[in-house]
Order: structure tokens, then sequence, then C-alpha cells
């Protein structure tokens, strides 16, 4: 298939930081198609930084990351629609639902059977019940299981997640974790920090270990180890 | 969910989605209910403004009665007070202007909030349609600001007689300035499209600085008799309110012109507006309205010197000094005062103190901003004015004292910052007024030197002048103190005193804390410039005056109600 080796991420000595000083870095990488690459470290090693830069979030103090071939940030309407991507940060509109702010993202997104595609994100991430809650009723759990849903629910070539499996149950991780893997295997590429051993197992199939500022690459069960160890 | 080979042929169109009808949609529906909250904020916010407005109509018809009087002579010495009211008052609106302009380039003006950056900023749609509206309804609210600001100055001047106008023309100098909010953010707005935000920032502060030399430069002239710079006050666009009141109907519809082919203009350009310019100026607009809801001016301060410092970027020329410095071991306040000098927590305290002030622009603009107050005044017709002179001092005073609490600030902010220390809350408190004290002694006597000179005081009134100086910058370095740590207002007490009756009290205590300090140490020096000879009985009562100063920015307790306890 054309699209498993299709290029969607191309790092050039890729140094992360902020304010001119370096975070971690320098970082060589390309990321293709339905490759899934954990990033793992210690607290404030700049995995989140290393992460925002190379998607062009954040300037990096050297070197470049491009995405789709010739794009540096999100400028570009082919970057929104390949690109999706949830942080550790969550923000809401008071007045929509959940199923309102689902639905906002299969409009935007213009996905076929937007309906029957947000109910499934609903059962899926267990928010079925919520479904017409605002959310501030939503407990913190639940708002991160949203911010989720609206990633995954969207069509997307590049799925970045920060920690995805923070504030989730068991049960909702290890489906997660499922899913993620299956979207690797049909072509999607993913690029996840976690500090879950399990999960990282579960997802990745190769790994960057951030360590005293440089990032090395790593197999999956010796980032596995690293957090274990950690 | 579709797979990777489905998605092979992406295109660079856009989606045809708006999500800000999608939202007004959904919104419209949970907010139905709210209506008669909604009308009953709309007529508190209307009562409220027309409380403000009475207020200031009020002080500004005084103010300008005290202006007119003013020019009937008075306290400065001959010679000095030359320019002109109707040139102070251009540069004291054009350094308005430039503030707010500086105000609204820090704040956005294209912003979107935390929600609409996650949800919206995503979607592969054109954003100019919800941008452009985003950015309406702030040029609305600028418009209504900028004009509500008029009123007052506009009503007060035309009640004295110092300016000629109607009712009517008050109205189209109100339009008028507003019209110039609109048009500034507009010139905001676009340096956001051509991503120079820091740039238009710094252009301010040098245009500002640039009002400031002019000013300067009027009045070398006019002391020396070799001409005025009137031609240059009369082109500045400060003046176009005046001219507007004045009955020039045409100002503010060319304004309006003006404005309308800028947005048309502008709008065509949104959609080059970084995402992370949008969410950025978002975030420090939520977290000055915030402050804002909250009255915390302190906090309001720190979210527009933050959003700055956000859009200020690091220079080629920064980072070379940045190395230089970590050449030399430390930058030259560092090597100014070199770690090998402490010898205990309170030297510590003290130098790390200076440190943080003497690295801080904003203490140093602070300084020279605070004598230039009343600087400005002394050399106008109108400062011979005891009020107006006074208000003038007062007014530098709490400039200066706020730039020097920089520090204090900042620990009051973390409050580990000081714990880390191995004293006692008290001696933490009084080390950070010492601090303070440092810069403001120096910085009072050289403002009680200028006036001195400039009411004509000789021998040893002029040293009584400096004492007094002294004795002011003690007593302001306590209200910066006092401000700093200006304990949280605890709404929950104001609302149980709210249903009494009795809330107004303590929220009017709350926001004057740290300023009434600062304005009780003021008292000497204002007294001094009145009662020309200074009377020695004058620096005992000013002696007086700092100790309870002191002791009151400098105290731990917290005995208002409206207050938790502080940390």
């Amino acid at each position: 298939m054309e699209t498993t080796h299709r290029e969607l991420l191309r790092a050039s000595g890729l140094v992360a930081g902020y304010g001119g000083n370096d975070v971690c870095g320098p970082l060589d990488l390309v990321l293709e198609a339905g490759q899934a690459l954990g990033i793992v470290g210690f607290n404030a090693a700049g995995k989140s930084t290393l992460l925002r830069t190379l998607v062009g979030y954040q300037e990096p103090v050297s070197g470049e990351s491009v995405i789709l071939g010739s794009f540096t940030d999100d400028s570009s309407f082919i970057y929104r629609k390949a690109v999706s991507v949830v942080f550790d940060e969550d923000a809401f509109f008071p007045s929509l639902s959940v199923e309102e702010h689902l639905q906002l993202i299969a409009g935007g997104h213009q996905i076929e059977e937007a309906q029957a595609a947000v109910e499934a994100e609903l059962k899926f991430f267990d928010l079925t019940a919520a479904r017409t809650s605002y959310p501030h009723r939503l407990s913190s759990g639940q708002r991160r299981r949203l911010l989720l849903a609206a990633a995954l629910l969207r069509p997307s070539l590049l799925l970045v997640l920060d920690e995805p499996e923070q504030r989730l149950d068991p049960v909702m991780r290890a489906a997660l974790g499922l899913r993620l893997r299956r979207l690797a295997d049909a072509g999607t590429a993913l690029l996840v920090i976690t500090h879950d051993p399990e999960f990282l197992t579960m997802v990745a199939d190769s790994v960057l270990l951030i360590v005293d500022g440089q990032v090395i690459p790593a197999s999956v069960q010796d980032g596995a180890a690293s957090i274990a160890h950690s | 969910m579709p797979t990777a080979d489905a998605l092979a042929a992406l295109d660079n169109a856009p989606v045809d989605f708006d999500p800000w009808a999608r939202n007004r949609v959904a919104e419209k529906l949970a907010r139905r209910d709210d209506f008669w909250d909604r009308l009953g904020d709309f007529y508190i916010t209307m009562l409220g403004a027309a409380i403000i407005f009475s207020y200031a109509a009020g002080l500004a018809f005084a103010f300008a009665d005290q202006l007119r009087s003013a020019s009937d002579g008075g306290l400065i010495r001959d010679g000095l007070g030359v320019v002109p009211g109707s040139s102070a008052a251009s540069t004291l609106v054009m350094l308005g202007l430039l503030g707010g302009l500086s105000l609204i380039a820090r704040l956005g003006p294209a912003a979107v909030d935390r929600a609409q950056g996650f949800w919206w900023l995503s979607l592969p749609v054109v954003r100019t349609g919800f941008l452009a509206r985003l950015l309406r309804q702030r040029l609305v609210s600028t418009f209504a600001i900028g004009a509500f600001l008029w009123l007052p100055i506009g009503y007060g001047s035309v009640m004295a007689g110092i300016s000629p106008g109607s009712a009517l023309g008050v109205l189209l100098g109100a339009v008028t300035l507003g019209m110039l909010f609109v048009l500034l953010s507009l010139l905001a707005a676009f340096s956001q499209t051509r991503g120079r935000g820091s740039t238009f920032l710094a252009v301010l502060n040098w245009m500002s600085a640039a009002v400031l030399v002019a000013y300067l430069v009027d009045v070398l002239l006019r002391v020396g008799g070799s001409g005025t710079m009137e031609w240059f006050w009369f082109s500045l666009p400060s003046r176009l309110p005046v001219v507007a009141q004045a009955g020039a109907w045409w100002v503010p519809v060319a304004l309006i012109v003006a404005a309308l082919v800028g947005f048309a203009v502008l709008r065509g350009q949104l959609q080059r507006i970084p995402s992370a310019e949008l969410i950025s100026r978002g975030a420090s607009s939520a977290h000055a309205g915030a402050a804002l809801a909250l009255l915390d001016d302190k906090a309001l301060g720190s979210a527009i010197g933050a959003a700055g410092a956000a859009g200020a970027g690091d220079s080629k020329r920064v980072m070379l000094v940045l190395e230089r410095n970590k050449q030399r071991g430390g930058d030259p306040f560092s090597r100014m005062l070199p770690a090998s000098w402490v010898r205990g927590p309170f030297s510590a305290l003290i130098r790390a103190e200076l440190l943080v002030l003497l690295r801080t622009k904003k203490t140093w603009s602070g300084l020279l901003a605070g004598w230039s107050v009343p600087l400005a005044g002394v050399f106008a017709v109108q400062g011979a004015s005891a009020v107006v002179l006074g208000i003038l001092v007062i007014v530098g005073a709490i400039l200066a004292a706020r730039a020097a609490s920089a520090a204090a600030a900042q620990a009051a902010d973390v409050p580990a910052l000081d714990s880390i220390i191995p004293l006692n809350r008290g001696a933490v408190r009084q080390t950070h007024a010492l601090v303070a004290a440092l810069l403001l002694v120096p910085w009072g006597i050289c403002l009680a030197a200028f006036l001195g000179w400039a009411v004509h005081l000789e021998g040893t009134g002029f040293f009584l002048m400096l004492g007094l100086g002294a004795l002011t910058g003690i007593g302001l370095a306590a209200g910066a103190v006092r401000m700093a740590f200006r304990p949280a207002l605890d709404w929950g007490s104001v609302l149980l005193m709210s249903a009494v009756g009795k809330a107004a009290g303590p929220m009017i205590q709350h926001l004057l804390y740290g300023y009434d300090v600062m304005v009780l140490s003021v008292i000497g020096l204002l007294a001094a410039f009145v009662l020309v000879p200074v009377p020695p009985t004058l620096v005992l009562l000013a002696v007086l005056v700092a100790v309870v100063a002191w002791a009151a920015g400098t105290s731990t307790a917290v005995r208002s109600h409206a207050h938790r306890s502080q940390l």
C-alpha cells in the first residue's frame, strides 16, 4: 500500500526548548504512516516540549520539523485535516453539551454519517449517559474522555496524544490502547507520550527515550523498563 | 474510522463549515432560560456605568475648574510654567492613546479563548468568518470604552468653560475618541497578521518616549524664548476629540469611514494570524478579565505585563547579551552585588531582591515615569495650581512605588520564596520594605530637590525639603510592600456583608489597600510646597507619618473581615 510507506513527519537536527534554551535534542526522525512512536522520560525531561515542537505548535530552538512534506505549523487546511492533537490541557464551551462538542468536530471535518460516528464515540468512551451534560457537570475523567473522543472521531493521518491514559480507569485504558494499536495497524501514524509501561507496550512499536536532554531511540521493551524503573 | 488509505488523497481545500453558527444554535438553546438573569446583569452594568460617569464628571469638572483658576498664578517660580494647557492636554491624551493601544496590542485585538482555540482552530475551515466576528465584538467594546472615557472629560471641560462645545459637541468628542480607539485596534490587529506584535509594542514604547522628548524640547524652546512646538501638539490625533467637540462633525464621520475601510481590508488578512498568537492573546485577555472581575489591580498589572513578555520573543541581541553574561559570570548587576557579600539571611534576601528590582525594566521605567509626571506639570501653565501639582505628585509617587514593589510582589505571589529564608514573616516584610526604600529614598530626594527649586526654596528650607523627600521615599516603600501583600478578598464575607448593606466600606478599603499608605506618605511633601517656607515642625510630622506608614506597610496582621488571612 502506498500510504503505509508515506512519510508524514521528518525532523532534522531538531532541538526543543524555551526562550532559546535547549530542553532536549537534537533529534533526527522520520515517521511514516502506520508507525506508532512512544515518547518516554522522567517528569520535566521535555517530552511535551519535544512533542509540541515536532508538530509545529512551538518554535524549535534549532533544526526543523516538517509535516506532510512541506508544513511546519497548522496554518494550512491539509495539516488540520491530517493531524489530530490532544495535549494535556482541556478547554470546553460552557454552553455546549458533550454531544454538541462532538457534533462540532464531526461537522467541521464533514464526516459522513456524522451522528452515527458521534454515537459510536459516545458509546466507546462511555459518555452516552452524559451526552446532554455541560462540561462543568463532568468529572475530570469524563472531560479527558471527551477530548480523546473528539480526537478519534475525526479522520487523521497523524494522531498526537500527550499522556492519553491519564485520568482513565484501567478498563478504558486497555480499550484505548487496543484501539490505538488497531489504528496504527490500519495506517495511522501515532506519536504518544505515556507514563504507563503496559500502555506503551500495547500501543508503540518504537520509542524515543529522553534522558538528560538527549533523545535516544530505543526498543519498546527498553522504554517500558525505563518507565518502570522511574 | 477511516483508514490512512482512505485519507491518502487529502487536498488543501477548506471544509465549508461555520463553527460560530453551529455554537450559536446550541448556545441559544442553553441560554434561553437565562434571559431575565442577563437583563438584570445589563441593568446593573448600566447603573454602574451611570454612577461611575457621575463621579468622573464631577471630578473632571472640579479638576477643570482648578485648571482654569491655575492660570491666575500660584506656587511655581516665574518663567517655568510655560506650556499652555491645550498642549499639555494634547500630550496627556496622546500618551493615554499610546498606553491604550499598548494595552489593546497586548490583549489582542484578534484573539480566541481556550475553548475556541482547541475546538475551532483545529478544524480545516476558513477562520476569517469567526475571527472577524470576534474582532468586531472587541472593536465595539473598545469603541464603548473610548467613548465613555471622553464623556466625563468633555463634559467637565465644557462645564468649566475651558473648552468650547455643547452636549452634542461632547457626544461628537466621545464618538471621535471611541473611533480613534477602534482605528488603533485595527492597526494592532494588522501587526498581528504580519507577525509583528512584539515590534509593534516596541514602536509604541518609542513613540511614548518621543512624545515625552517633544514635551521637553517644547519646554526648553519656550523657556529660552526661541519658539514653540505648538504645531506638533496640534498635529497629533489626540487633538481630534477636542476639535470634534468644538463642532467639527466631519471628524468622527471621517474616522468611521476610515475604520470601515480598515476593517474591510483587515478582514481578508485575519487568516494569516498564527494559532499560537490567537491563543496566547486570548489567554492574556482571560487573565486580565479575571483580574478585573476580582477587582485585583495587582493581578491585572501582572496579566498585562505577562502579555507583553509573551509577545516579546528572544531577539538575537538578547541572546548575545545572555551569552556574554554567561561568559563573564553574570550580568553587571550580579557583579555589582557579588554573592560573597552575603553574610546571613538578611543580606541574602536584600541581595536577591535588589537583583530582581535592578533587572526589571519596569522598575526603571516606573521610577522615570514617577519623575516625569510632576516635572511635566511644573512646566505647564496649570501646574501653578496647588491642587493640580499635588495630584501630579501623588500620581508620580504611586507610579514609582508600584515600580519598586516588583520584587515584593513576586515574593507575595509565591509565598514559598519567603519561607525558604530562615527569618520570621515580620522580618521578611521589613526587608522587602528596606529594599524598596533603597530605591525610593534617592528617588524622593531627587523629586524634592526639583520641587524645592521649582517653588523657589533656598537655604535651610531647601534642605528640609530634601529631608521630606527622603521620608516620602520611606513611606512609599512601605506602601509598595503593603500593596504587594494585599490580602485576597474573601468574597464569601463580602456577600454576607452586602446582604446587610455593609459591603461598600470593606470593598473600598480593599481597593485602596497599599495606595492609602502611599498617599499618606506624600502628604508631608505636598504640604511643604503649599506652606513655603517649610516649617521645621512639618519635618517632625513627616517623621511621624513615615513611622506610621512603615508600621502599616510592614504589618503582617489582617484586621479586615473582607480579607482572607495572609500566608
